[in-house]
Formats: C-alpha cells, sequence, structure tokens
C-alpha cells in the first residue's frame, strides 16, 4: 500500500467516524426532541408573557449599511411580544442612509448621552430615543466593526439580558419569550440561549413577518436550508443537551449581561466574534465553577436571509471559516485540557476536526477520487470506496435532516417542499458541498492572512417593507 | 472489489431506508393535512352554535350534531374553546367555557393524566387550568404527588392546582423549600384571597415561610395594591433581615402610600445602597415633598443606581423638573449635573 492509498484511507476512515459522530450526537438529542414535539408552544409560553417578573431585554441591532432593510427589521422587532424590552439599533458608522431612514420612519429625538462604559468602543457620537416608541433608541458611533458595535450597544444598554439580532434577521413574535424561558425556568442558571435559525428566502414577508413558508427556487438557497437543518438538527441540540455547545448564532442568541461584562464583552480583533464570546462563556463558567449553563432551544424563533448569489455566499462561508478558525486558535490552550471538562475534550476538537478541518479531507478526497477514476494513479477500488463514504457524509447524512426536521417540526406546510428537500438534500455532494468545501479552504487559508471587516452580502432586501418575495 | 461492494450496500440498504422513512413520513403527513382538514371543518361547522350558547344561553339552545369520531370532535371542541378564551373576557361566558370544556374534555384530560405520553400530559395540564376544570382537580393534586422529577409537568401541575384553588398547594409552598420568587409568585397570583389569608395567617403563627415564599408574597400584595395585607406589608419594612425590608420597600411603592412616611428617613442615610436607592423610588412613588433635599443629596451617592433613583423620582415631583434644571448648571458634581442633565432628555426607559 502506498503513501496516498493509506491517505485514502485515514479520510475514509475519518469521513465514517464524522458520520458516526454526527448520529451519536442526534441521538444524545433524540429522546428530548421525541418528547416535547407534541408540547403546545403557545401554551408553554403564556406565563411568561403575563408575568411580570419575566426579566426585561435589551435588544441590540448592530447595524452597517442597512438602509434597505433596517427599518421593516426595527418594525418586526417593534410587534414582538415580550412584557418589557427596549431595541438599540447601534449605526456602526454606515456610509449610507441607515441613520435617516430610521429617523424619517421612526421619529427619532436626540437625546443626552449617559451611557456606562463597561468596554472601551470607538467613539459614540450621538443617540437618539423614538417619538413614536419611547423604547426605540439609535446610538451613532465610529465605524469599528460588528463587535464593537455590539459592545456599545451593551454599554448603553440598561436591562440585565441583551439579545443580539443581526440587521437581516426576523424574529418570530415570541422569540424573545421562547428563548427567555429556559433563563426564566432555572432562574438564571442559565446565562446563554440561542435559538434554531431559518432561512427566510422563498417565504412570504409581510410587515416584517413570516405570513407564509415557502421554498425558494434557486437552488442555491434551498441547498442551505437543508444545510442548516443538518446543523441545527443534529449538531446543535447534542451540544446543549451536554453543556458543551460552542455556537448561538449571531444571527439570534440571547445574553446574559453580566456575564458577559465579566468576560469582557465581544473580542474585535475576530470575524467569528458571536462563536468567541461564547467559547469565552463557557471558558470562564468552567475556571469559576460555576454551575451556569447555555441552552439551545430547538424550537425555530430567528428567520434569516441567506445569500442568493455565488459571490456572497462564497463571501460568507470564508468569514465563517475563519471566525471559526480565530476562534480555536484563540482559545487553543483549552484543545484536549481536562481542565474545561466536555468543551475541551470534545467540543473543542470537535470543531477543530470536523467543522474546520473536514473541509480540507473532503478537498483531498476530491483529489483522490478523480486521480483514482479518471488517472489511475490511485486504486480504483478505493477512489469507489471514498466516492461512496462521501455519498453517505454529504448527501444521505443531509437527507436524513430533512426527514428529521418533518418527523420533528414539519414546518413546511405540504407534502411536495419535503420531497423537494429531500431530493436536493441527495444531490449535495455532488455540487453543493464541492463548492463549500473549497471556500472553506479558502476561509482556512486567509484566516492566516487576517483582514478585518464586516460580512459583504449582497442584500437583496428580503426584509424590505411589505415585499412578498 | 468486495470494499467496494460492501460500501455499495451499505449506500444502497440506508437510501432504500431513507426512502422508505420518507413514504411514511409523506404519508404521515397528509393523513395530519386531511386530519386538520376535517376539524378546521368540524370548528368551523359549531363555532357559531356554540357562540351563541356563550353569548345567549337564555335563548333557546340545541347542542349541535358533532362527529362520532371522538378524536375529532374533542379536538375541533378544544381548539374552538381556545379560540373562544381569546375573544370573551367577560366572567360569565368564560364560566360558559368552562361549562362546555368540563362536559366534552373533562373525561379526554383525565384519561390523558392517567395514561398520556409526557408532552400530552403537560398540554392536558394547560387547559385544565385555561378552562378552569374543576372537577379534576383532585386528579391534579395526586398527580402531582405521583410525579418524583421536577421538571416542567411538576410546575405546569402545580399551576392547575393552584388556579383550581386546591388548599394542599399553600403546603407545598410552605414545604418546598426549592421554589424559587417567580415560581411561588406564579402559584400566589393564581389564589384566591381565601388561601392568601391562610398563607398569612401561617406566616405569622410560625416562622416556617421560606424566604422565596415571603418575598413572592410581599411583591404579589404590593403590585396588586391589596389593601388587606398592606400593613403586613408595611410592617415588614423594619424587618431585622435586609432582604425582607428591601422587597418589602419594593412592594411599597407600587401601593405608593405609607402610613408613616416617617418611618423612610432612616434609609437615606442607610449604609446599603439598595436601600438608600429605594428609599428615593419610595418616597418618588408616594410624592413624598417632604423628602426633596435628601433626594437632592442622593445626587452625589457614589453608587449610580442611587443617585439615578434619586433623579428619576425627583421628577415625579410637581417642580421636579425646575430642580433637574438647576442641577444640571448649577451642581458642583459632576455625576449630579450628568444624571440632571440625562433625565432632563430622555423620556421613558426607565434607568440607563
Amino acid at each position: 500500500m502506498n503513501a496516498i492509498e493509506i491517505i485514502s484511507l485515514g479520510i475514509i476512515v475519518y469521513m465514517l467516524a464524522a458520520g458516526g459522530i454526527y448520529l451519536v450526537l442526534f441521538l444524545v438529542a433524540g429522546p428530548k426532541i421525541n418528547r416535547e414535539k407534541k408540547l403546545n408552544r403557545t401554551e408553554q409560553i403564556e406565563e411568561i408573557m403575563i408575568n411580570k417578573d419575566t426579566y426585561p431585554i435589551s435588544v441590540l441591532v448592530p447595524a452597517y449599511n442597512e438602509e434597505a432593510g433596517v427599518a421593516s427589521t426595527v418594525r418586526s422587532l417593534l410587534s414582538l411580544n415580550y412584557p418589557q424590552y427596549e431595541i438599540i439599533v447601534v449605526n456602526d458608522g454606515s456610509t449610507d442612509k441607515t441613520s435617516e431612514k430610521l429617523m424619517d420612519v421612526f421619529q427619532m429625538k436626540r437625546i443626552e448621552l449617559a451611557a456606562r462604559s463597561y468596554f472601551k468602543t470607538g467613539k459614540l457620537t450621538a443617540a437618539y430615543q423614538s417619538e413614536l416608541h419611547p423604547h426605540l433608541y439609535l446610538i451613532e458611533k465610529e465605524n469599528g466593526g460588528k463587535a464593537d458595535a455590539l459592545n456599545a450597544g451593551v454599554n448603553f444598554s440598561q436591562y440585565p439580558y441583551f439579545a443580539a439580532i443581526d440587521g437581516d434577521s426576523i424574529l418570530e413574535k415570541d422569540a424573545l419569550l421562547k428563548t427567555m424561558k429556559p433563563i426564566i425556568d432555572s432562574s438564571g442558571r442559565v446565562t446563554a440561549t440561542g435559538g434554531t435559525v431559518r432561512i427566510a428566502n422563498g417565504c412570504k414577508i409581510v410587515k416584517g413577518e413570516v405570513t407564509e413558508i415557502k421554498l425558494p427556487k434557486r437552488p442555491l438557497e434551498v441547498m442551505q436550508i437543508v444545510e442548516y437543518f443538518r446543523a441545527f438538527l443534529i449538531g446543535r441540540l447534542g451540544f446543549s443537551r451536554a453543556n458543551i455547545l460552542l455556537i448561538i448564532s449571531g444571527a439570534f442568541g440571547v445574553f446574559e449581561k453580566s456575564r458577559v461584562i465579566k468576560v469582557g464583552g465581544y473580542n474585535t480583533n475576530t470575524v467569528g466574534e458571536d462563536m468567541e464570546l461564547i467559547v469565552r462563556i463557557h471558558r470562564s463558567i468552567k475556571e469559576e465553577k460555576s454551575n451556569q449553563r447555555i441552552e439551545y432551544i430547538q424550537d425555530p424563533v430567528c428567520w434569516t436571509e441567506a445569500p442568493s448569489t455565488i459571490a456572497s455566499l462564497r463571501a460568507q462561508r470564508i468569514r465563517w471559516q475563519r471566525g471559526l478558525a480565530e476562534t480555536i486558535w484563540i482559545h487553543r490552550k483549552m484543545l484536549f485540557n481536562p481542565k474545561y471538562k466536555g468543551i475541551g475534550m470534545f467540543s473543542m476538537p470537535y470543531y477543530l476536526f470536523i467543522e474546520l478541518l473536514s473541509a480540507v479531507f473532503e478537498v483531498i478526497g476530491y483529489g483522490i477520487i478523480i486521480s483514482g477514476l479518471l488517472f489511475s494513479f490511485v486504486d480504483t477500488d478505493i477512489a469507489l470506496v471514498m466516492l461512496l463514504v462521501m455519498i453517505l457524509y454529504g448527501s444521505l447524512l443531509s437527507a436524513l435532516a430533512v426527514l428529521l426536521e418533518e418527523w420533528t417540526y414539519h414546518k413546511y406546510p405540504d407534502v411536495k417542499s419535503i420531497f423537494i428537500l429531500y431530493v436536493y438534500a441527495l444531490t449535495e455532494i455532488f455540487w453543493y458541498r464541492i463548492l463549500a468545501n473549497f471556500w472553506r479552504v479558502q476561509g482556512l487559508i486567509y484566516s492566516l492572512r487576517k483582514k478585518h471587516a464586516w460580512g459583504d452580502m449582497e442584500r437583496k432586501g428580503v426584509f424590505s417593507d411589505d415585499t412578498p418575495t | 472489489m468486495r470494499m467496494v461492494q460492501t460500501f455499495l450496500w451499505v449506500v444502497v440498504g440506508l437510501l432504500a431506508v431513507q426512502l422508505v422513512l420518507l413514504a411514511v413520513l409523506i404519508v404521515g403527513k397528509q393523513k395530519a393535512l386531511k386530519r386538520q382538514r376535517k376539524i378546521a371543518w368540524v370548528k368551523g361547522q359549531v363555532m357559531p352554535i356554540y357562540r351563541q350558547f356563550i353569548e345567549a344561553p337564555e335563548q333557546k339552545w340545541m347542542e349541535p350534531q358533532l362527529p362520532s369520531n371522538k378524536s375529532i370532535r374533542q379536538a375541533a371542541i378544544e381548539e374552538m374553546l381556545i379560540d373562544f378564551q381569546e375573544t370573551y373576557k367577560d366572567q360569565k361566558e368564560r364560566n360558559r367555557i368552562t361549562d362546555l370544556a368540563e362536559r366534552h374534555l373533562a373525561p379526554r384530560y383525565q384519561s390523558i393524566l392517567k395514561n398520556g405520553g409526557w408532552a400530552e400530559r403537560i398540554n392536558a395540564l394547560y387547559f385544565i387550568e385555561d378552562f378552569r376544570i374543576a372537577s379534576l382537580k383532585e386528579e391534579v393534586f395526586s398527580h402531582f404527588k405521583s410525579l418524583a422529577k421536577q421538571d416542567d409537568e411538576y410546575w405546569q401541575c402545580l399551576r392547575a392546582a393552584a388556579i383550581l384553588q386546591e388548599p394542599k398547594v399553600v403546603d407545598v409552598l410552605f414545604e418546598e423549600s426549592n421554589l424559587s420568587v417567580g415560581f411561588a409568585k406564579e402559584l400566589l397570583m393564581r389564589m384566591d384571597e381565601e388561601l392568601h389569608q391562610r398563607i398569612m395567617a401561617r406566616m405569622f403563627m410560625k416562622d416556617d415561610a421560606p424566604e422565596n415564599l415571603l418575598y413572592a408574597f410581599i411583591m404579589l400584595n404590593g403590585e396588586r395594591k391589596s389593601e388587606r395585607f398592606f400593613p403586613f406589608v408595611e410592617k415588614l419594612m423594619t424587618d431585622e433581615r435586609k432582604e425582607v425590608r428591601i422587597k418589602a420597600m419594593k412592594s411599597l411603592t407600587h401601593y405608593g402610600r405609607l402610613s408613616d412616611p416617617q418611618k423612610l428617613s432612616a434609609f437615606f442615610i442607610s449604609l446599603f445602597w439598595e436601600e438608600r436607592m429605594y428609599a428615593a423610588k419610595l418616597a418618588g412613588a408616594c410624592k413624598l415633598t417632604d423628602f426633596k433635599e435628601q433626594l437632592i443629596q442622593l445626587f452625589t451617592d457614589p453608587v449610580w443606581w442611587v443617585r439615578f433613583a434619586a433623579a428619576d423620582n425627583l421628577q415625579e415631583f410637581e417642580d421636579g423638573n425646575a430642580l433637574l434644571h438647576e442641577i444640571a448648571s448649577t451642581s458642583e458634581d459632576a455625576y449630579a449635573r450628568d444624571v440632571a442633565r440625562h433625565m432632563l432628555t430622555k423620556k421613558g426607559g426607565g434607568n440607563r
């Protein structure tokens, strides 16, 4: 057996193991999903809505050049069901008319700034409060990146919990109630929560609210829906059950402010500020030997606009991969460190070897398949086995996620959508995964040549006012 | 070659299994959609007739013909009653909703409590609570007694028993020392005055109330401005336990009055900043203008929260804004100027 064949076998074993880990993670979460799937979700949160003790929340919306969607994002936030909350839009030195748009629609009036500073951020230049909705604020600051904008928002916020939401996401009406539930139920022992994020492309959205769930037309967007199912359904729940969850999506998460302040806020030196913060929180919990935990709720609560073009998807994936690489690098001391228990011994290695490096292994795998099947550099049998394992790992696992989604949430209202999603999932390995893996490898390379910026996603304006898409 | 074949079989096998699953799910979904349509249809048919019963029971009324399929019938009635709950807020109408629930749904919930799955039992408990199905009071509490694990079902059982005014919940409140303040309050909120009276009597008689229950009781009475328990709450303002004093003061801010305001003066110079803060809040809530000077002094308090509470509550007084202007322009203390200025420019939103 030559070196290439040994590598090939290594990759085959790796992919089988990774697929196995996915399945084990699902099995860990499975009983809970099964147990709770019939629960009446509306009844479940009724209490929190009427209870005067429900913790108030500050909703932070960092915005950089979001003039297309910011007003409708804010409008959807204004209609959230929650007893007491404030919305703070942080304009991170936008060069477009983000602020003007808000001032125009919500009649913002300038107020004096008397914000406390927990963290140093880019200079705040002005603060405004809406005349129409006194719990809506806009703060303007010099450009400093998303993490810096969030930190400024935390400085300005007044409530003990805050939710960070992307400018391109919309929340379900009960999102805050559902995500705060674990925190309230545990009397504060849960320090951060996140919920399932869904892709809104294709859905009908009226006045910042998803009114009809439909599939998008473009294959690239459909594929991302499958991908999200896989990530959220199979991955995160299992991690959450074991209290070793490392990601609360940047699109929507709720945090205990005092904990975030204690760990020093968002890190402005990484593009993966959401994950990095969670890792730091875990780290501080473990170092303090605190009994706090981070929880993930399985209910879908947030809708986000997925990139619809190759270029914007590529930019997003490169950014994610860089964020992941940077986070693991910053906290490399936690890797295989028994002091951090499950996080050090399982989560961090999992994110390193499976989430970060799988793309590299898979790309090598492509090379082996091509050289084996077309040029016979590698034993054809090995190349074929590699192809089959990739189909197992890529397509069949994703297809399973589609089935699980239907089994648990059946959010898509018709039989046809399920069928389409399933068929798409089966095709994943033959095109989408190849693209994504190449971008992820690129992201890995870029993370070595660090450069900082907001994601340059081209906005189609899925959430533009009253536009059904 | 054998390895290729093995993997090929694995892939084909798994694909086949998945396709079978897909077929099962699709058939299941079609069935579920059909069932939903049927329920919606039944609901649409019977709703106007029941609506008439709820709105005008004195008129001649005949129970509509309901489908023989028990599961569809009960689901349609359950959905209809949930909708009615949204629409009808009047107590008489609510009682009629309860009547219907007792008649059509109580037997179902009773059997679910006995034989249903975890999620079904919790849902049943939610509806027993929502529809106030009093005939199941005993069942709910005995079901509670059978639960070993403190999970959603445990909590929901207690909520349902409390709303049905089960007196044994009072014992649970006193005996369960690990109930959170929030949850104790949830239970108290559901209880009527008679049970509250019983709780207060027991607190007086022996000092065995868990602290969280005491806090919850103090807070809830304040929020409800319950006259009957005002003397009890006010007395606790001078309790020897700091946390009890603070909770009592917080509760009194809701009452917005004190029978003897002079009791407050000592709190402005308390060693504990929380007490100074609540002294400021109480002065504002009760409009105690005699404490104007003390409030102004608190503008220079070392603790931010106290300064803010002072500024915020000074605004409650008639000349509050004028005083804030004065402080903003003449105070020698930078913090005081800052907080006064901020308060003047910001409407609503509370402390920042």
